[in-house]
C-alpha cells in the first residue's frame, strides 16, 4: 500500500475499497479456464510446486486444514486424502466463480465427506482462534489488499504449531532469468490470454501483480512481524517462485 | 544447491517407475501391506534432502523435502548417508553388511529399514521409459544413462566391498583375528583345555587318595 487511501492493482493505483473487486473481475475472467492457463503458462511446472508444497505441509490423517484463494481445489484435493476420514479440509477463496470451478471438479473426482466451501476474505477469517493444523495460500497472497492483516488473520486462526505454507510467485535469483521471465510475462502470457480466454489484460495484471509483489526476505520478515516463527523461504524455479513457510509458536 | 523444482519433478518419476514395475511384480507386491502405515526418511547428506517413503497396499509414494524439514515430518524410522552409500545400501542384500560403512548412520524402527531394502532389491525399474514419458526422449535418456551409471557404480562398489571388506576389518581395524591368528588362538586353547583336564584329573585322584588313607 502507499497511503492511507489507495493500493496498487497491478501497476495502476486504485482506492484501496476498489481493489477487491477489481481483483474479483479478474478471475471471475479466469475462472472457467483458470486450470488450463495454469498448464499452458507454466507448462505443468505449477503441479510440481504444489507437490513440493504438499510435501512441506506435514498434512497427515485427522488434520484440519484451510486451503486459502484455494480456488480450483489442486491442493485441498489432495490434503482431502491425507487428512482422511477423521480430517476436514476448508477450501476457502473470495471469488464465487473460482469457488464453483473448485466444487465441481471435487465432486467430480469423487472428493467429499471431509471437505467443506466458503466464500470469505482472507484479511477477515471468520473462524475460532487456534482452529487449523495447517494453512496454505497458494499464488493468492498476492492479490489481497492488505497482506499484512491477511497474515495476521492466519496466525490468530492456526493452532499453536500449525504451519503456514504461501506458495506465491517471487523474485527470480538471476539476473538472465530474470529478464526472460520479464519478456515472458510481459508479452507471451497477455498474448496466450487473449489466444485462450479472450482476456489479454487479467494476464498483464497476472504479470504485474508478481512485479509488485514483496520479494523472498520481505515476505520473510512480514511472517516474523506478525508473529511466526521459524520462517524460511525455499527457491523454486531459479526464485520464480518461493513456498514461505512459518510456525505459530 | 539443489532446485526443489527439479528434485520433485525426478521423485514423481522414480514414484512412478517403482510403481509401474510393481504392477508387474506381484510378489515384491505382496511385501507392501506389512509396510502401510509406516514412513521411512531417507536422508542424503550430501545434497542436503530426505525423501519420505509410505505405502499403500499396492503402492509406494515418495515424496522429497529439504533436510531442514526433517523434524516437521513424523516418521518412523531414518536412515542418512551419502547419495553414494545410499545407493549401496539398496543394493546389496545383505543388511549387517551394507551397515559396516560408518558413513550411513540409522535410527527408528531399524527392521523397517530392512523390510523397504528387501523390496527395493527385488524389483526391476525400466528407468528409461519412465524418465523420456516425463523428460522426452533426448533429456530422458540422458538422464536414464546416468542412472545407470550410478548404478553400475554402486554395484562395482558392493562386489569390491564384499571382497575388501574381512581384509580391512582384519587388518586395517583390527576388529576381528585373521585365519591365521584364530587357528594359533585355537591350538592354544586346546592345550590349556588338556592341561587343565590332566590338572583337573591329578587333583581327584589325590583327594581320594586322601579319602582312602583318612
Amino acid at each position: 500500500m502507499t497511503d492511507d487511501k489507495t493500493t496498487h492493482f497491478g501497476y495502476e493505483q486504485v482506492r484501496v475499497e476498489d481493489k477487491a473487486d477489481k481483483v474479483a473481475g479478474v478471475f471471475h475472467s479466469v475462472a472457467a479456464k483458470y486450470d488450463l492457463m495454469n498448464d499452458l503458462m507454466s507448462a505443468g511446472i505449477h503441479r510440481i510446486w504444489k507437490k513440493f508444497t504438499i510435501e512441506l505441509s506435514g498434512v497427515r490423517k485427522g488434520n484440519s486444514v484451510l486451503d486459502i484463494a484455494g480456488g480450483t481445489g489442486d491442493l485441498t484435493a489432495k490434503f482431502a486424502q491425507l487428512v482422511g476420514p477423521e480430517g476436514k479440509v476448508i477450501l476457502a477463496d473470495i471469488n464465487d466463480s473460482m469457488l464453483k470451478v473448485g466444487r465441481d471438479k471435487l465432486i467430480d473426482k469423487g472428493i467429499s465427506g471431509n471437505v467443506e466451501y466458503l466464500q470469505t476474505d482472507a484479511q477477515f477469517l471468520p473462524f475460532p482462534d487456534n482452529t487449523f493444523d495447517c494453512i496454505t495460500i497458494a499464488f493468492g497472497l498476492r492479490n489481497v489488499t492488505d497482506k499484512d492483516t491477511a497474515l495476521q488473520s492466519m496466525h490468530r486462526v492456526l493452532k499453536p504449531g500449525g504451519r503456514l505454507l504461501i506458495l506465491e510467485f517471487s523474485k527470480p535469483q538471476n539476473s538472465l532469468l530474470e529478464k526472460a521471465y520479464d519478456i515472458y510475462s510481459f508479452s507471451v502470457l497477455p498474448m496466450m490470454g487473449k489466444l485462450v480466454t479472450n482476456d489479454s489484460d487479467s494476464y498483464r495484471y497476472l504479470a504485474e501483480s508478481i512485479r509488485m509483489h514483496p520479494d523472498q526476505e520481505t515476505l520473510k520478515s512480514m511472517m516474523d512481524t506478525v508473529g511466526f516463527s521459524q520462517t524460511k523461504y525455499y527457491n523454486l524455479t531459479g526464485g520464480i517462485v518461493a513456498l514461505h513457510k512459518g510456525i505459530k509458536s | 544447491m539443489i532446485d526443489y523444482s527439479l528434485a520433485t519433478a525426478l521423485t514423481g518419476v522414480l514414484e512412478n517407475a517403482f510403481n509401474r514395475a510393481l504392477q508387474y511384480d506381484p510378489g515384491t507386491q505382496h511385501k507392501l501391506p506389512s509396510l502401510a502405515g509406516q514412513k521411512l526418511g531417507v536422508v542424503i547428506t550430501d545434497l542436503n534432502c530426505a525423501l519420505f517413503l509410505t505405502t499403500n497396499e499396492q503402492s509406494v509414494s515418495i515424496t522429497l523435502v529439504p533436510d531442514t524439514e526433517l523434524n516437521d515430518i513424523h516418521h518412523d524410522a531414518r536412515v542418512e548417508g551419502t547419495l553414494s552409500d545410499l545407493a549401496t545400501l539398496l543394493l546389496t542384500d545383505q543388511y549387517s553388511h551394507s551397515l559396516s560403512k560408518a558413513t550411513i548412520t540409522i535410527s527408528g524402527n531399524t527392521r523397517l529399514i530392512s523390510e523397504y531394502q528387501d523390496v527395493f532389491s527385488d524389483i526391476e525399474i525400466d528407468w528409461e521409459e519412465a524418465l523420456v514419458e516425463k523428460f522426452g526422449v533426448v533429456i530422458g535418456h540422458q538422464f536414464a544413462e546416468q542412472i545407470r551409471q550410478l548404478f553400475e557404480w554402486g554395484n562395482a562398489q558392493s562386489k569390491t566391498l564384499s571382497k575388501k571388506l574381512p581384509e580391512y576389518i582384519t587388518e586395517e581395524l583390527q576388529l576381528l583375528p585373521t585365519k591365521t591368528e584364530f587357528d594359533i588362538f585355537a591350538q592354544e586353547i586346546d592345550i590349556l583345555r588338556s592341561g587343565s583336564e590332566r590338572l583337573e584329573a591329578r587333583l581327584n585322584k589325590t583327594l581320594k587318595r586322601r579319602e582312602k588313607s583318612d
